[in-house]
């Protein structure tokens, strides 16, 4: 509704942590597939937890899990979340611990079953559980809309939907965004991936303010298109871990605003900030 | 009475409410709602623009607003924004739909996303945008406050006097009763004005929305 607005960005502002309460649970969704949900979740719990938070990332894609690949505990997987929802085994015997970051861990999915082996309510007493055991539960869900999503979905207390700057993905995000919305959540924040600087400069690509026009709910990052993603992920290594990472270096970014602080947007254009850029587009 | 914040003057297009920006918004609500509640009568009904000037309003000021107007029964019926060197004149004051005893009135206040349906027998009245890959179906007519950029059905099933219309109309489709238009190719420019669709015996055409005279003509 461009009408009477002047558009003020509101950067997502979630509550600060405080040790006496309940941790947040916090889960990624896109709609679209590849778009980025799994790094995202990866690298942000791995930042949570290197800035001393207790983090669990939890892998909802059953059947198709991936999660564990990327921070590299493929082999240590014992037991599962289906075991823990078929009662097999308490859901701290399924979490692993991070040998790098020790307050960093992952409950795994199956890989042999699929989406129906759990159900919303399952997953609901499994938030729960986490949430007092945990500061942060980072869930990672499945591409799609259909029973892997609601389970991802159901528990949680915040939402950030991620998109690239691609129109398909953006359509999705909105779908995705407007099932949220339906389902009373109200901490609903964007964050958008792959983000290509010179690409948007030459107006090739879908740029930020177009972006939040459409979707409007608050950006909680922007992530540049970064190559060495593509091998720290290949390697299980986190790309927070790697100094020089720029990606890595957003993630960073957005879990320290996800832990309340005000973290200017990175500049990834040597003449301007993208701040400053973004505040141009919007006649801030 | 004391320097207020809130100024009313009348003018050709309607009554005006002016906020003096050197005073605070919360103190400008306070003042807002004292003037109110010293005419309340000549204030019940009323359809106010509100003039900005230059100051840019927040979102949350302006539902704030709108919350204490709509306490007086007050409807705000255009923003007037001023940037430097334009003219002041109100930039939207399409004519609304009156629901009457054969049309129904059915209003959404948000934005349409992918994938949702609305549907209702009479006029539509969207405060929000429409998105692409949403789409809203009506009876009679449609009117978007916002941008329409998803698929609108108005008329149906074969109601070819409905017509839709929105501050920025950039459909996917639009059908009125049983013709179907798509938008040029060339894509439209991004401040472009309010506009309508409706039917005439060549099939659907777009018009300023501010020009047409349905409502007023209605009846004849």
């Amino acid at each position: 509704m461009g009408l009477w607005l002047s558009h003020g960005i509101v950067i997502a502002c979630f509550s600060k942590g405080d040790h006496d309460v309940a941790g947040r649970v916090i889960t990624v969704t896109s709609g679209k597939g590849g778009v980025g949900k799994t790094t995202f979740s990866a690298n942000v719990s791995a930042a949570l937890a290197a800035l001393g938070k207790k983090t669990v990332a939890v892998d909802t894609d059953v059947g198709l899990r991936n999660l564990d690949i990327v921070m590299g505990l493929e082999n240590r997987i014992v037991y599962d979340i289906v075991d823990v929802v078929e009662g097999r085994c308490r859901v701290q015997k399924a979490i692993i611990r991070d040998k790098r970051i020790d307050t960093l861990h992952l409950l795994p999915a199956a890989q042999t079953r699929d989406k129906t082996a759990v159900t919303p309510e399952s997953m609901e007493k499994i938030c729960a559980e986490l949430r007092e055991m945990f500061d942060f539960t980072i869930i990672d869900s499945p591409a799609g809309i259909e029973r892997g999503f609601q389970n991802a979905v159901v528990g949680a207390d915040e939402i950030v939907v991620i998109t690239t700057p691609h129109v398909s993905a953006i359509r999705d995000a909105d779908r995705v965004i407007g099932l949220v919305e339906a389902a009373d959540k109200q901490q609903i924040s964007l964050v958008v991936n792959r983000l290509q600087p010179d690409m948007v400069r030459r107006g090739e690509m879908l740029d930020i303010p177009d972006m939040l026009e459409i979707l409007s709910i608050p950006p909680l990052g922007i992530i540049p298109e970064d190559e060495s993603i593509v091998i720290t992920s290949n390697k299980g290594e986190l790309a927070t871990q790697v100094s020089r990472s720029l990606a890595g270096q957003a993630y960073k970014n957005i879990a320290r605003r996800i832990l309340g602080e005000e973290v200017p947007f990175m500049t990834l254009e040597s003449s301007e900030s993208l701040l400053q850029w973004l505040k141009r587009m919007l006649k801030f | 009475m004391s320097k207020s914040g809130v100024k009313f003057s009348g003018t050709d297009y309607g009554l005006l409410m002016r906020l003096e920006w050197e005073t605070s918004f919360p103190q400008l609500l306070v003042e807002l709602e004292e003037h109110l509640q010293q005419s309340l009568s000549f204030f019940s009904g009323a359809q106010v623009f509100l003039e900005v000037g230059q100051r840019p309003i927040l979102q949350k000021d302006m539902e704030q607003l709108t919350v204490v107007l709509e306490r007086y029964d007050v409807a705000l019926q255009g923003v007037i924004s001023a940037p430097a060197g334009q003219s002041r004149r109100p930039a939207v004051l399409p004519p609304m739909p009156q629901p009457d005893a054969h049309t129904t009135l059915h209003i959404e206040r948000r934005t349409v996303r992918s994938g949702e349906k609305i549907a209702a027998e009479g006029h539509v009245i969207i405060m929000g945008d429409i998105n692409p890959g949403a789409e809203v179906i009506a009876g009679s007519s449609i009117f978007v406050w916002g941008s329409l950029k998803g698929t609108a059905y108005a008329g149906v099933p074969d109601r070819s006097d409905a017509v839709i219309a929105a501050l920025h109309l950039a459909p996917i489709q639009l059908r009125i009763a049983g013709h179907i238009a798509r938008p040029p190719e060339a894509k439209s420019d991004r401040d472009s004005s309010p506009q309508l669709a409706r039917v005439n015996h060549n099939g659907i055409v777009v018009e300023s929305w501010d020009r047409h005279r349905l409502f007023q003509q209605r009846g004849s």
